[in-house]
């Protein structure tokens, strides 16, 4: 990992533990927003290329 | 109130209503037309707003749209248009302003520009982005950095920043952009224009390169929100049921919400200045100005990086890891960055949507409309990667999504729209936030806001 990676990296986790802290402290059943995930999005001639 | 164009661009190019009416009245076939934006795109090349031209399929459609019958002709029909170039187009390599993804033809249309074409409208060219849309400067280190139409010296914010530029410096009246963390808004935002970030499945994806499953939506990007709306009613899928209890779509009536501390707590002076103007403009023509809250507004941008590094990581998986040597620099390291986030912390940053959303969804019952900047700064210069906020240097990135973070997250629609000038004369933009589903509304919000000032009139002069 390079000098740019590392300081990206290392403000990202910190930003990430600070919202993971948080909602540690909410509703135990509260679920992810995770309902827009759309697999059939990948264009046609890079699924070709693979 | 009548449109203010500088004498150096076609009027028919900077307004859709203009164009109709040159097309409709003859002043302009649709080749004279297609070719004057293929001529204006020629002269601002320096700005670097372009990735490919594309002429002879211009002037062939341009051609075939003039032998059209009458009847035959959709609502964008003669229409100039750009596209982002990370939407597929049959014939042409859909890379995303990247090296990394395949020089392979694409075999359709994507549904967005498949539905431009149905509609009439002429696609002269695919605009400059920020990298695979990763990014908000469109330094682009294949195609060059985007420049800003107001001041050359300065970029067009991004990741459509080309579309931004191409249709700020009157190549063309509408353009489309992706926005996943704020990339249609902030660049209207930075060079006057009015666009869209449609609620998140209103306007189809598919054949869209993707960024982030969960955050990317396709908008339209034009002058004004009345030419916004024609182009969103194009490429949109039919609207959902409307909500018991419409809102008003005029001003007397309309519930403002302000976030008073967080909008007012980071601002420039000129964009602070703009923001009250706009507020006070509302009040005097009848709408109800209220300060509302939401909890954990702070801890927004964490979230939004978090989702918005770890699904390009995974998408990108393989590029990164066999041709770093392919990508720049920044998107190189950002793509790397979104290796070290664990499972959980992307979860947890998931579940932090659901929180926020279900805040925002209480808002709802108090007022129709969020009113704050689109963000809290004017153009910064080409290459800068920090911008000076109440005398702290910040991350561009982190501070660019400061009130974008919001709709992007919770999936509501939001509207960037002109908001004035500062001292230098740099356009600043205003984000307008509706509940989910009021896109077409808050694009008639908008136009009403426009209808009793004239920010949107202004045009560029610089090039």
């Amino acid at each position: 990992m390079d000098e740019e990676t590392r300081a990206v990296s290392a403000v990202w986790l910190a930003g990430a533990a600070a919202v993971s802290a948080r909602v540690a402290e909410l509703a135990y059943d509260l679920p992810p927003s995770i309902a827009h995930f759309d697999r059939s999005r990948r264009t046609p001639a890079a699924e070709d290329a693979r | 109130m009548s449109a203010s164009t500088q004498e150096h661009l076609l009027p028919e190019l900077v307004s859709l209503a203009r164009a109709r009416e040159a097309l409709d009245g003859g002043a302009h076939t649709v080749r004279s037309l297609t070719e004057a934006a293929l001529a204006r795109a020629e002269e601002i090349a320096p700005l670097h707003a372009f990735i490919t031209l594309q002429p002879d399929q211009a002037l062939s459609r341009a051609d075939a749209l003039d032998d059209a019958a009458p009847w035959a002709r959709g609502p964008l029909w003669g229409i100039p248009v750009v596209l982002k170039d990370n939407v597929a187009q049959a014939g042409v390599a859909n890379r995303a302003g990247s090296h990394v993804l395949p020089d392979v033809p694409e075999t359709a249309d994507a549904p967005v520009a498949a539905r431009l074409t149905a509609a009439g409208a002429v696609v002269i060219g695919r605009t400059n982005m920020h990298e695979l849309a990763w990014g908000g400067t469109t330094d682009n280190p294949h195609h060059g950095a985007c420049r800003n139409p107001w001041d050359p010296a300065r970029n067009s914010a991004g990741s459509s920043g080309g579309t931004a530029s191409a249709v700020a410096a009157g190549v063309a009246p509408l353009g489309i952009g992706t926005d996943t963390g704020g990339s249609v808004r902030l660049p209207c935002a930075v060079t006057n224009l009015t666009g869209l970030r449609p609620t998140i499945g209103r306007v189809p994806t598919a054949g869209v390169v993707p960024l982030c499953w969960t955050l990317d939506t396709v908008g339209p990007m034009g002058r004004s929100a009345r030419d916004a709306r024609a182009m969103f009613d194009v490429i949109a899928d039919p609207a959902p049921p409307p909500d018991p209890g419409t809102a008003p779509t005029a001003l007397r009536g309309l519930r403002v919400g302000v976030l008073a501390d967080y909008t007012f707590a980071v601002l420039q002076p000129g964009v602070a200045a703009a923001t009250t103007a706009l507020l006070a403009t509302l009040a005097e023509h009848g709408a109800e100005v209220a300060e509302v809250a939401l909890p954990d507004l702070d801890l927004m941008t964490d979230a939004l990086i978090v989702v918005d590094a770890a699904e390009p990581s995974a998408i990108h998986a393989t590029h990164v890891r066999e041709h770093p040597e392919r990508l720049g620099a920044d998107v190189r390291a950002q793509l790397l960055a979104g290796f070290g986030f664990s499972a959980v912390d992307y979860l947890q940053a998931q579940r932090f949507r659901t929180h926020l959303a279900q805040h925002l969804a209480r808002v709802w019952d108090a007022v129709d409309v969020l009113v704050m900047p689109t963000l809290p700064f004017t153009a910064p210069r080409v290459g800068e990667r920090t911008v000076l906020l109440n005398g702290t240097k910040t991350d561009n990135l982190r501070a660019n999504v400061r009130f974008t973070a919001l709709p992007s997250l919770t999936g509501t629609p939001a509207l960037s729209l002109p908001g004035g000038f500062d001292d230098d004369g740099l356009p600043i933009g205003m984000q307008l936030v509706a509940p989910s589903g009021r896109d077409s509304w808050l694009l008639d919000v908008g136009a009403a806001i426009q209808d009793v000032t004239d920010h949107h009139l202004r045009c560029a002069t610089a090039i």
